[in-house]
């Protein structure tokens, strides 16, 4: 017999506060009760941008947070935004009271790794990557789990590790990387993830999740291929629809796997590494 | 309201309305549409259907609404192959519009027929299978083994695909169109649609020819090639250097697409192009198209079907008119006939 389908929602709801977080940088808290109250970690709302009739397709975005906690009492839902374009420019321009038009939950949740009472879970994010973790973090906070897990986040520079406060505020073990050295590890992040590996005992079991632009994911994957680590990666493809219908978002399958194309909008946006091509 | 006719319904619908004394009720304003086929004729509740290749195979939208909402059902295009369709990245937003290079990724008819139909009958309303192939035969193929499966009410043939052996794009070549309509046509006494290319400089010549070979309705038009790129990298935006360009930018070249089918064949035109409401429909419909498929709205818009077919009987109750039917074609009253070329400087 068939499962019952998952009702996925589509309607308006009301701006609570815009915060502007620098650097191009906001935060948008949005009251959706009945869409709060389902969304996991991971997941992620299409935006339908009003800007004119030009900007036609909705916006992808990873929920940042859920309050006042994640789980079936959450009303309120945040957005983690940077202005890169005409969608997000106008998403910067909502004011509190708006109405935002939102489509989900879309996406699986992020997987939650079986590891033993001594693993380490990697929280490896950087740019926009960050948001999905920090809600990740939350539920860990909120359902009480003792996992040791840490947070690594990588920027070009100082100020621009955003959320970093929130992440050290939650009390999860948080370490940063920056290009130019002006905060935490002078380097990339994936580097910084590779020093941590190092400083392991080798017995101990590790796992991770990354989330960020292209080039660190691509770095991620290959770290984690490399050193046969138990890693998922989320990614950001381009996604016209955000639920199947379009096949525009794909990935290939790996090498020597049946070759196909598979949808990361709703097969993912996160996978585990092994499900990954070796070029993403 | 259908949100789509903010934007449009504003700007395009300047008249004043009309006295409520003229008035008819909306509940009862008919949308039914028919579509007649050697079998009989194929009675559609209402106009919309989905357009192919932005409905999956209907469980995609299941989250949404029940896809047995839409009068009739285009699934994604089927090939006898399975089909992977193209290389990364797929599609890119430009202006009012989408330009996609999708491949026609398809499971082939046997999983299709296993695994994708049977899901699509669930749903309880007609299916229009639509069909790509690189050969007559692989037309002809498809059509066979659908045939007579329940609900399977007639085919929507892709003719913009090239015909790898005789080496035309069937759809830009009239002869091509024809025979493979020829080809079909005996396999089948359901509905035969053919999907016709804007790629084209005359594309009523393509529409009379798919008529007299036999199809039963024309839809027009599929996506227009087209490109977007970027200098500074000197590479296309999509996986391939031209794709296919969806969404409002292409409808007013749709809807002139469209009259000139129209007016070019008898039968009845299911206009395709842009269109996110009832205000979008109702303008196709006064060129004299009878049916209209949402495509690239869907996206955006995925449950946006009731509120259209709401604005769509409110639109034409506050009109006056009692059906869709009494008021297609009621574009131009025979003022403007003459092409461009030939219309008489006032």
């Amino acid at each position: 017999m068939k499962m019952p389908v998952a009702k996925c929602l589509v309607d308006s709801y009301e701006l609570k506060a815009n915060e502007d977080l620098g650097e191009g940088w906001f935060r948008l808290d949005i009251h959706a009760p009945e869409m709060a109250s389902k969304i996991r970690a991971g997941q992620f709302v299409q935006v339908r941008v009003d800007a004119g009739d030009t900007l036609l397709i909705r916006r992808p975005f990873s929920v940042y947070d859920l309050n006042p906690a994640p789980g079936a009492d959450a009303t309120e839902l945040s957005l983690l935004v940077q202005n890169v374009g005409p969608g997000t420019h106008a998403m910067q321009e909502l004011r509190p009271g708006d109405p935002v038009d939102l489509m989900g939950p879309l996406g699986r949740p992020m997987p939650r790794p079986d590891l033993a009472a001594d693993g380490v879970l990697f929280l490896v994010g950087g740019g926009i990557g960050v948001a999905p973790l920090y809600l990740y973090c939350r539920e860990l906070v909120s359902e009480g789990s003792t996992l040791d897990h840490r947070v690594l986040l990588g920027a070009r520079s100082s100020s621009l590790l955003i959320g970093l406060e929130a992440f050290e505020k939650l009390g999860t073990t948080t370490h940063c990387a920056t290009d130019d050295g002006s905060d935490g590890y002078s380097g990339n992040v994936i580097d910084l993830l590779s020093s941590q590996l190092d400083g392991l005992d080798e017995s101990t079991p590790v796992a991770g999740i990354g989330c960020g632009p292209h080039g660190m994911n691509q770095a991620l994957l290959d770290l984690a291929i490399g050193r046969d680590l138990h890693f998922w990666i989320s990614l950001e493809n381009y996604m016209p629809c955000g639920f199947g219908a379009c096949f525009g978002c794909v990935i290939p399958t790996p090498e020597g796997q049946e070759p196909r194309y598979r949808r990361v909008c709703v097969e993912g946006p996160c996978f585990p590494v092994n499900e990954l091509p070796s070029r993403l | 309201m259908c949100r789509g006719a903010r934007e449009t319904g504003e700007v395009l619908n300047a008249d004043p309305p009309t006295s409520d004394a003229n008035r008819s009720d909306p509940s009862s304003v008919d949308l039914s549409v028919q579509i007649p086929c050697p079998r009989g004729s194929l009675e559609l509740s209402h106009p919309v259907l989905p357009a192919s290749g932005t409905f999956g195979y209907g469980e995609e939208f299941e989250p949404f609404l029940p896809p047995g909402t839409f009068s009739a059902i285009v699934p994604k295009s089927i090939s006898v192959e399975v089909r992977r369709g193209n290389p990364p990245p797929r599609a890119v937003e430009t202006p009012a519009g989408l330009l996609n290079s999708i491949g026609l990724q398809n499971p082939g008819l046997d999983q299709f027929l296993e695994s994708y139909l049977p899901t699509l009958q669930s749903y309880g309303v007609p299916i229009l299978v639509n069909v790509v192939g690189r050969t007559i035969e692989d037309y002809c193929k498809v059509v066979e083994a659908v045939e007579g499966q329940p609900l399977v009410e007639g085919y929507e043939l892709n003719v913009s695909c090239p015909n790898v052996k005789e080496g035309l794009l069937f759809g830009l070549d009239p002869e091509a169109t024809a025979s493979l309509i020829r080809a079909v046509r005996p396999l089948t006494d359901g509905v035969l649609m053919a999907k016709l290319t804007p790629n084209v400089t005359d594309v009523a010549e393509q529409a009379i020819a798919a008529t007299e070979a036999g199809a039963d309705s024309i839809s027009v038009i599929n996506t227009l090639r087209a490109m977007a790129i970027d200098w500074r990298t000197g590479e296309s935006r999509i996986g391939t250097e031209t794709g296919g360009l969806s969404g409002p930018a292409i409808r007013p070249i749709a809807l002139r697409m469209a009259m000139e089918v129209c007016r070019a064949v008898k039968v009845p035109v299911c206009a395709i192009g842009g269109i996110t409401c009832a205000q979008d429909i109702l303008e196709f419909a006064s060129v004299g198209a009878s049916l209209v498929q949402v495509g690239t709205h869907l996206y955006r818009e995925p449950a946006c079907l009731p509120g259209i077919l709401t604005e769509l009987r409110e639109l034409l109750a506050s009109e006056g008119y009692s059906s869709l039917e009494t008021m297609r074609g009621n574009f131009d009253g025979g003022r403007y006939r003459l092409p461009d070329r030939e219309r008489p400087v006032p």
